[in-house]
């Protein structure tokens, strides 16, 4: 925890890095929203602006985690959420490719 | 410098292999469908109806209540149906595609090889050929408008909405929705009543062993051997006056002379209706009834699968009908529900209405003689595309009786009359059961549909009516052919010889419009029936002491039947009304009866075990039979029967080459104690109590091997969708009955009461109630997907009433429908 909170603190304390972390972020969940991959990409542009490369796979999980809240939520106002939820397999799936994918692609910060 | 360049060019590798195998392998189709936010499967908002659909029929609006089942209000009746059809597609659009698939002969083309065989037989049959001609009769009547609109509707939603799951994972598309195909669903259900192979499998049998044992282990009905009649000698019009004497026409058996091949039997017996399929309801008049109104009571037994068979709706056209029930997916009409004026149901008759022939041929088996005549075979060849498979060729033949099925790799040459025999069927020709559902829908009580029935050609059933006024109706429905040799009724318990002109259904057309009014069929006002009757129960049991015609070859065992009719006689007698909850308690009812009828077989087993076994022996002889989930006694007693059956008759049907169902428990307990039937496994004299014991032990074992305690453990719900995948099946619940209870359930085929109706039909219709197993929508991701499947396992049932929600979901306006 301690280190997740360091990590947080490190990154909200530049202002123009939180700013493009947002603008990845944004761009990113559009890009997911129109193929798998853009969930790579996603996890690219959001570990770029990071300092460091564990940063950026951080940055990748976190952006993760938005975009399955963003599923959720449109799951939720098709009124599915709850059968996503019963759906087993593909939920499992839905869930390991969300946090997996952006991870995967801030390795890309390595590149740096 | 190094280590980074290293470090990138690491990295650079493994995010373009990455990026590449995603982009390239197989793991680019499941992340189409599966990743977050873009998966073809998520798009739940795309496959959601709501807000505003042009219809080219004008203003309808749809509101779904909270089991999902849509209410159609409109105007006119077509803007009606097209939203039916609309909302059908949203919610069943899978369904309705495999069902015409199957009949069509077409399934292989999307699931691969494993329906060759499914698709090969549905050919041969040519139930395509068979709605195309019904539809051709029926599309200048009464239903056309409704049906077409109906099909529109459904590819209004095809065309614009989002793929359903299985389209995604299969990767198809379905092809445009025609009025045909809503005829090939109800002929589907019509086959799966009616088509039975049970004449070629007596005869079979037959061949094996001899005739009279053939009659012994499947006999034909008559009172000396079902006790339980729908129709009683105490009620209305039992047996209407007219025709022939039924009895003597069926003591008219016998074989052509030319054997059946056991193996086509075999084969065939994977596409007739399997044992289970039936039914039970009730009509009970007011004079019985708490409120002095009449209440009907319906649960058809068929397939429990994901999605159910049914799908629920209720249609309003303002100032014509206000019809709420359920029907078959790609069907526009309710087929059994309730309306503002009465309320109805089906179970099965067990009438005898398909007939098999073989032939005289020449030729190579290309000409067949038809009496003094030869003709050919009408013969076509097709090919059935088979996914990821190589294409299989069909021959496609028929006679002037109907289809000629084999089961030959592709129908080439067949050598004598064994391998292929002649079917003639009732639903071969043109039906108009869709007009007769329409008008009972739109019916204001007993005179209107007494009007419909008639035009009720297939399948034979038993309908139950009762309306606002307190009239009660039972009446047998369907086209029943008289069939004549020589001009003299004959039964159809037997395989005729075609060429000879035996029994010849006279006027009957296959693949075409038989003039009904012509054909030499049983006449209305002859079948079966009671007007206003007290009360009323049918479970597929024996219909009459002595029908005018004959009708069948064979009945469900009695054991439902009279179990219903001791409930209900015993309410009557005691004075106490029989209110809708006593009602509903009757369709749970999980009393085995069986257990009795077997009593003797258990008596003589007991002094043939010892300890453990002898104490499960006398519990099950001290057992009440009710087949509750905590129980341990229905286990033991179900498991015992079932290896009962298996020690007497398996072996011996093996070794006669016969791979055929036997016989049922009803005939099991019916055998004398002493029959040459009950033969120890060591060869040795018939006995048994030898045979019974060892059936208990074998019981024991099996229960022992799969860890059962109780009855629950056994009797679980495990309905599967047709892919079979645990995201989408149903939940396992465990649920009281069995096969022979009068809530019906057979957990080892997922078999039972597919629908459950108890509707009191007063002016208010109050405590009307049903229940589905499982849910209407049959999206996956939809909260009505499986919402109502552990109410139906543990006898709950939900409001059934003809109030439409305030709250609109769908509201359908003028527009070109694009």
């Amino acid at each position: 925890m301690t280190d997740l909170a360091t990590e947080l603190g490190a990154t909200l304390s530049n202002p123009r890095r939180v700013g493009l972390t947002a603008l990845a972020v944004v761009v990113g969940v559009a890009l997911a929203t129109l193929h798998p991959l853009g969930l790579v990409a996603g996890g690219a542009l959001v570990a770029l602006p990071q300092r460091s490369l564990p940063r950026g796979l951080l940055a990748g999980v976190l952006f993760g985690g938005v975009v399955l809240a963003v599923f959720l939520v449109d799951l939720a106002a098709a009124g599915a959420a709850g059968g996503f939820l019963r759906f087993g397999l593909p939920r499992n799936v839905a869930i390991a490719t969300g946090f997996g994918l952006p991870t995967f692609g801030a390795l890309a910060r390595g590149l740096r | 410098m190094t280590s980074d360049t290293t470090r990138r060019a690491l990295l650079s590798a493994v995010l373009g292999a990455g990026v590449g195998g995603m982009a390239l392998s197989d793991a680019r189709e499941v992340l189409a469908d599966f990743a977050p936010l873009s998966g073809s499967l998520w798009d739940a908002e795309g496959r959601a109806i709501e807000g505003d659909v042009e219809s080219p029929y004008g203003p309808a609006s749809v509101a779904y209540d909270d089991r999902g089942v849509p209410h159609v209000t409109a105007a006119d009746e077509r803007a009606a149906y097209y939203a039916v059809g609309y909302v059908q597609a949203a919610d069943r659009l899978f369904e309705m595609d495999l069902l015409r698939r199957v009949m069509r002969g077409t399934l292989s083309e999307v699931v691969g090889d494993v329906a060759v065989n499914s698709d090969r037989f549905n050919r041969q049959m040519d139930f395509a050929r068979a709605a195309e001609v019904t539809w051709e009769r029926a599309s200048d009547g009464p239903t056309a408008p409704a049906s077409e609109a109906f099909a529109e509707g459904v590819n209004a939603y095809r065309e614009t909405a989002a793929r359903p799951v299985e389209f995604e994972l299969l990767d198809y598309d379905a092809d445009p929705w025609t009025p045909v195909d809503s005829i090939l669903a109800q002929k589907q259900i019509s086959w799966g009543l009616t088509g039975s192979f049970a004449t070629l499998r007596r005869a079979a049998v037959g061949d094996a062993f001899d005739r009279e044992t053939a009659e012994a282990l499947y006999p034909l009905p008559d009172a000396s051997n079902h006790d339980a009649p729908i129709l009683r000698s105490d009620d209305r019009e039992p047996n209407p006056p007219g025709g022939t004497d039924g009895r003597a026409i069926s003591a008219a058996t016998g074989g052509s002379g030319d054997p059946v091949d056991p193996g086509l039997v075999s084969w065939l017996e994977a596409f007739e209706p399997p044992e289970g399929i039936g039914s039970n309801s009730w009509v009970v008049g007011g004079e019985y009834t708490a409120s002095g109104d009449p209440v009907l009571a319906n649960d058809p037994h068929l397939d429990l699968r994901v999605p159910p068979i049914w799908y629920e709706q209720h249609v309003v056209v303002e100032g014509e009908r206000d019809v709420r029930g359920v029907t078959f997916p790609g069907v526009p009409f309710v087929v059994i529900g309730r309306n503002d004026a009465g309320a109805w149901g089906f179970t099965n008759t067990g009438y005898d209405v398909i007939d098999f022939y073989t032939y005289e041929t020449r030729n190579d088996g290309r000409e067949y003689r038809d009496g003094d005549e030869w003709r050919e075979f009408l013969t076509r060849e097709e090919t059935i595309p088979v996914a990821d498979g190589e294409d299989v060729a069909v021959q496609v033949e028929k006679s002037v009786h109907g289809a000629v099925l084999s089961r030959g790799s592709d129908g080439d040459s067949l050598s004598g009359t064994t391998g292929r025999v002649g079917v003639q069927w009732s639903g071969l020709s043109a039906t108009r059961t869709v007009e007769s559902i329409y008008e009972i829908g739109r019916s204001t009580g007993v005179d209107d549909v007494l009007d419909a029935l008639p035009k009720f050609d297939e399948p034979t059933q038993n309908f139950v009516y009762a309306d606002r006024d307190g009239r009660t109706l039972f009446y047998t429905t369907g086209k029943v052919p008289i069939r004549t040799t020589d001009g003299n009724p004959v039964a159809g318990t037997r395989v005729f010889d075609g060429s000879a002109r035996e029994g010849e259904w006279e006027g009957f057309e296959p693949y075409a419009a038989t003039d009904w009014a012509t054909a030499n069929v049983v006449p209305f006002d002859e079948k079966p029936h009671s007007v206003d009757p007290g009360y009323l129960a049918t479970a597929n049991q024996r219909i009459v002491d002595d029908p005018a015609h004959y009708l069948s070859e064979g009945y469900a065992p009695p054991f439902r039947g009279a179990r219903i009719y001791e409930r209900l006689d015993e309410r009557a007698d005691s004075g106490e009304p029989m209110t809708a909850e006593f009602l509903r308690d009757l369709q749970l009812d999980a009393v085995d009866r069986r257990v009795d009828h077997l009593e003797p077989l258990l008596e003589d087993a007991r002094s043939e075990v010892a300890g453990d076994a002898r104490e499960a022996l006398d519990a099950v002889l001290a057992w009440d039979g009710e087949t509750s989930t905590d129980r341990r006694e229905p286990l033991v007693f179900a498991f015992w029967a079932r290896k009962l059956g298996e020690r007497v008759f398996d072996a011996r049907f093996e070794d006669a080459g016969l791979d055929v169902n036997t016989p049922n428990d009803w005939v099991l307990g019916r055998l004398p104690a002493d029959s040459e039937w009950f033969v120890p496994e060591d060869g040795s004299d018939p006995d048994r109590g030898v045979v019974a014991a060892r059936a208990l032990r074998d019981a024991l074992e099996a229960i022992e091997a799969a860890g059962y305690e109780t009855y629950g453990d056994y009797s679980t719900t495990a309905l599967t969708h047709p892919f079979d995948q645990g995201f989408l099946n149903y939940p396992e619940y465990a649920t009281d009955g069995s096969p022979t209870t009068v809530n019906n359930f057979r957990p080892e085929s997922m078999r039972g009461s597919s629908w459950r109706q108890v509707v009191p039909v007063g002016n208010d219709a109050p405590d009307a109630a049903a229940v589905l197993p499982g849910g209407n929508d049959g999206d996956p991701l939809s909260a009505n997907y499986a919402d109502q499947l552990e109410d139906w396992a543990t006898g709950e049932f939900r409001e059934f009433s003809l109030a439409v929600p305030d709250d609109v979901d769908v509201e359908f306006t003028e527009g070109d429908g694009e």
